[in-house]
């Protein structure tokens, strides 16, 4: 079921600015859209207000053909969102079986038996139906909350950083087996987080946020090599700006767009000396201090060039002009 | 509006009404020969000796719980559970039968107190004996109510400054320099508010304080109104009084308001296993409170049952305990399904306004001694009967000495311990829960009854046990408030002791520290795996 923000705008008691202005967002029926932005960008307020658990000054949430907004709020429970929270929040006072059951009451016992089941056996958990929120793993909770949320068959999923509190690993298998669950029902799916990585695997698109700004939203291509300003492309990995001496304009380089050759060559973009290299298995990372510029370029080559701190070294890029 | 947010309003005023009626009766006109009586010489003395009394009282309880809290939550020793359960059962004993179990131990003392007087005179002996008065009393009030703040030390040295008490020790702080400069001002806020609630029932006493002959100002508030026979007087005497604890009580949560000093993630364990000489002290510091507080009251009302003889009393027994079970049930179910729905309603339609009333309703009920708060039921029925076009079956119900009134004033007494209890638990519990059961459809009330009342069960368990106790215990509201004949074992002890059969008090008095100590261990075991 598609999701359409329209102009939606929220203020928190004594803020000095929106947490939300003016924000205009469509997800379309069955996309999995990643919503990416720093601390304080305002994705989760833009969650609980699609989630009404907020109310927005003004603006207009739709979920399909129903208004969500208007003229009064839906309450949360009449909106048929499902949620999962970095906490998964799961009720502890209720085995697996039961949270996830918990959304059911309107099916016959049965029914709801056999459906939360069902979800657990679809997060791989059918075998711990019985066990109490307490005696899981973090990783094992997300999947449970995960389950709860799709036993309740939701018109729109939020999932406001579900994997953050785990480890590289274990959020890397999480990630894809909740993107195959998601595309395989079709379940349209508002994705929070502030990991690039995540945001780029999972999304077919990627909205940013910035100060409660939507910046820009793009395929995860797009937003990659097009990035809209400098700083949306600092999302995705560290920038260096380097001035043009033909145009005299700045450009911005990725730390892998940049790489390290001789300081006398005519052709290279600037030259300066090694701060610090620091080895980062399968690659490492040189900290160049270039005099003319207030910040050292960060450049990422490979881990069997060798150089040491303190050599005096220029940089050439790797982009095509 | 929600229908919610009037049921709220309601519920508030329902326990606000005794006290804003009290509070607006500050500038009534009373008896001016009694008023002039009592400020120039009934009130200096009682404030005087309150004064002195609550000092001494809230001293000795530090000198007992204190040591002992700091033993069993930074020391690993045989029998430290079961001590720290022990030290709490101290509360069962009400303060007046703690007072009258000391008459044997006073009595051994008079051939002293004849002495002095032989040899130094007479203002000697009524020095000496005001001083036994004062130090004996205050002694077995102390032995009773330490557990307030063991209680509150307890919790407070278990769960803040053990991380920063490493740190000091690993700064090179001893024990005593990490006790007095981190782990004792980190625990500030708690102690605070059990020394305030140990002077809360310092001054909350009748029992005690009028068989030693002590007059604090409960019992000048008795004698004003049914000695001197003015309630005029007794009302205004009693709004000073409750403005003037009031006052207190704020200037205590704005001292703590701001020292709330948590630690989010606890150490595993930060007890360490006693070496001898420390095992030693431990003993000493758990041991002394239990003997005081509970072995020696029980000891003595054993011996004194074996000794006991006289008219059988069965029948009044049975009634008293029936009585009191019966009124310690409805007061406390009443508290809980008042103060539920308060927390509930605000916890679902938070706001400034509802916080700041739902906080001051919680505050006003334990912080008005008994005798206060009966004066002020006593006003407010008054004032209801007066009300032209009250419906005529009711009066039966709105006369004074009316159950319906006693049990009200219990209600709004200890409503406090209700209010607070639950909203503590309530505010434990993350609001995220809440969001995700109204996301998964439910509306509020089957998110409360589905997923609060679950969760609030054991907060709930404690709390109406905490209650019973305490209804079961109470003595001057019962006394002013009751109906006539109507006696709970409290009054009945009470009126055992006045007739001088101070043997014949034993039998309720075992009673009611056994119903408290039963009371108190499931309490204890309910927490038993936070200990």
């Amino acid at each position: 079921m598609q999701l359409t923000l329209d102009n939606l705008t929220h203020r928190y008691p004594a803020a000095s600015r929106p947490a939300l202005d003016s924000v205009s967002l469509t997800v379309h029926s069955g996309e999995i859209l990643a919503l990416i932005g720093g601390s304080g960008s305002g994705k989760s307020t833009l969650l609980r207000c699609i989630a009404g658990l907020e109310h927005p000054a003004s603006g207009k949430i739709s979920l399909g053909e129903r208004s969500l907004s208007h003229p009064r709020p839906v309450a949360p429970e009449l909106r048929r969102i499902g949620m999962v929270s970095q906490s998964g929040d799961l009720f502890p006072h209720l085995t697996l079986l039961r949270n996830t059951s918990f959304g059911l009451r309107h099916l016959p016992a049965r029914a709801r038996h056999d459906r939360a089941l069902e979800c657990l056996h679809l997060v791989g958990l059918s075998h711990y139906a019985h066990r109490f929120p307490a005696e899981l793993s973090g990783g094992e909770a997300q999947r449970a909350a995960l389950a709860r949320a799709l036993a309740y068959q939701p018109d729109l999923l939020l999932l406001d950083e579900p994997f953050s509190n785990l480890d590289s690993i274990l959020r890397e298998q999480l990630r894809t087996l909740t993107l195959d669950l998601l595309r395989s029902l079709h379940i349209t799916t508002l994705f929070v987080t502030h990991h690039a990585d995540d945001a780029l695997a999972a999304g077919d698109r990627i909205a940013v946020l910035r100060e409660g700004s939507l910046i820009q939203c793009d395929s995860p291509r797009q937003l990659w090599s097009h990035p809209a300003d400098p700083g949306v492309a600092a999302l995705f990995g560290s920038i260096n700006f380097l001035p043009c001496s033909e145009t005299g304009r700045t450009r911005c380089y990725r730390a892998d767009e940049l790489h390290l050759c001789s300081g006398d060559r005519h052709d290279c973009l600037a030259c300066g000396t090694v701060e610090r290299v620091d080895f980062l298995g399968a690659s490492q990372l040189v900290i160049l201090r270039i005099p003319q510029l207030e910040s050292p370029l960060r450049i990422r080559i490979s881990p069997e060039i060798p150089v040491q701190p303190g050599a005096t070294l220029g940089v050439q890029s790797r982009k095509s002009p | 509006m929600t229908p919610a947010k009037p049921v709220f309003w309601l519920l508030c005023a329902i326990v606000l009404l005794p006290v804003a009626h009290l509070l607006s009766g500050l500038a009534a006109p009373a008896d001016p020969t009694t008023w002039k009586h009592l400020v120039d010489h009934l009130l200096p003395a009682a404030l005087r000796d309150s004064i002195i009394l609550t000092a001494a009282v809230c001293l000795l309880s530090l000198l007992l719980g204190l040591p002992a809290a700091w033993c069993v939550t930074r020391y690993r020793f045989p029998g430290r559970r079961w001590l720290s359960i022990l030290l709490v059962l101290p509360l069962a004993v009400p303060p007046y039968v703690a007072a009258y179990i000391s008459t044997d131990a006073r009595e051994a003392l008079i051939p002293w107190l004849v002495e002095i007087r032989r040899q130094h005179g007479v203002d000697a002996y009524l020095t000496s004996e005001i001083i036994h008065r004062y130090a004996w009393l205050s002694a077995m009030l102390a032995a009773v109510l330490y557990p307030y703040i063991f209680l509150a030390a307890r919790a407070a040295f278990a769960s803040t400054g053990t991380r920063a008490a490493e740190s000091a020790s690993l700064l090179g702080a001893g024990p005593w320099r990490r006790f007095f400069t981190v782990s004792l001002p980190l625990a500030r806020p708690a102690l605070v508010a059990g020394l305030f609630l140990v002077a809360m029932e310092t001054l909350n006493d009748y029992g005690a304080t009028s068989h030693f002959g002590i007059h604090t100002l409960t019992p000048v508030l008795f004698r004003t109104w049914f000695g001197l026979d003015d309630l005029p007087s007794a009302l205004r005497l009693a709004s000073f009084v409750l403005l003037a604890i009031l006052l207190l009580r704020l200037a205590e949560v704005r001292l703590r308001g701001r020292a709330r000093y948590h630690q989010k993630n606890r150490p595993s364990d930060p007890r360490r296993v006693a070496t001898p000489p420390r095992l030693i002290a431990c003993y000493f510091a758990c041991l002394i409170p239990i003997a005081a507080g509970f072995l020696y009251p029980c000891l003595t009302l054993l011996h004194w049952l074996r000794l006991a003889s006289g008219p059988d009393r069965s029948a009044d027994f049975l009634r008293a305990t029936s009585h009191s079970i019966g009124l310690g049930l409805a007061v406390t179910l009443a508290c809980l399904l008042i103060a539920l729905p308060l927390t509930a309603i605000l916890r679902f339609h938070p706001g400034r306004l509802r916080d700041a009333v739902l906080r001051a309703v919680t505050i006003c009920g334990y912080a008005a001694p008994g005798a206060v708060l009966a004066i002020a039921i006593f006003a407010t029925a008054s004032a209801i009967r007066g009300i032209p076009g009250v419906p005529a079956f009711l009066s039966p119900l709105l006369v004074s000495g009316s159950i319906l009134w006693l049990g009200y004033g219990l209600v709004v007494r200890y409503f406090t311990i209700a209010g607070q209890m639950v909203r503590e638990s309530y505010d434990s519990l993350p609001r995220s829960l809440d969001e995700q059961s109204r996301l998964l459809g439910q509306p509020p009330f089957t998110t409360f009854m589905r997923l609060h009342l679950p969760l609030l069960r054991p907060t709930l368990a404690a709390a109406g046990v905490i209650i019973f106790i305490d209804v079961i215990k109470e003595l001057p509201l019962t006394l002013i408030l009751r109906p006539f004949d109507f006696e709970t074992l409290g009054t009945w002890t009470y009126g055992l002791a006045n007739q001088g059969t101070i043997l014949a008090t034993a039998a309720p008095s075992l009673v009611i520290i056994l119903i408290g100590s039963l009371g108190i261990l499931l309490v204890e075991l309910l927490i038993w795996k936070r200990l």
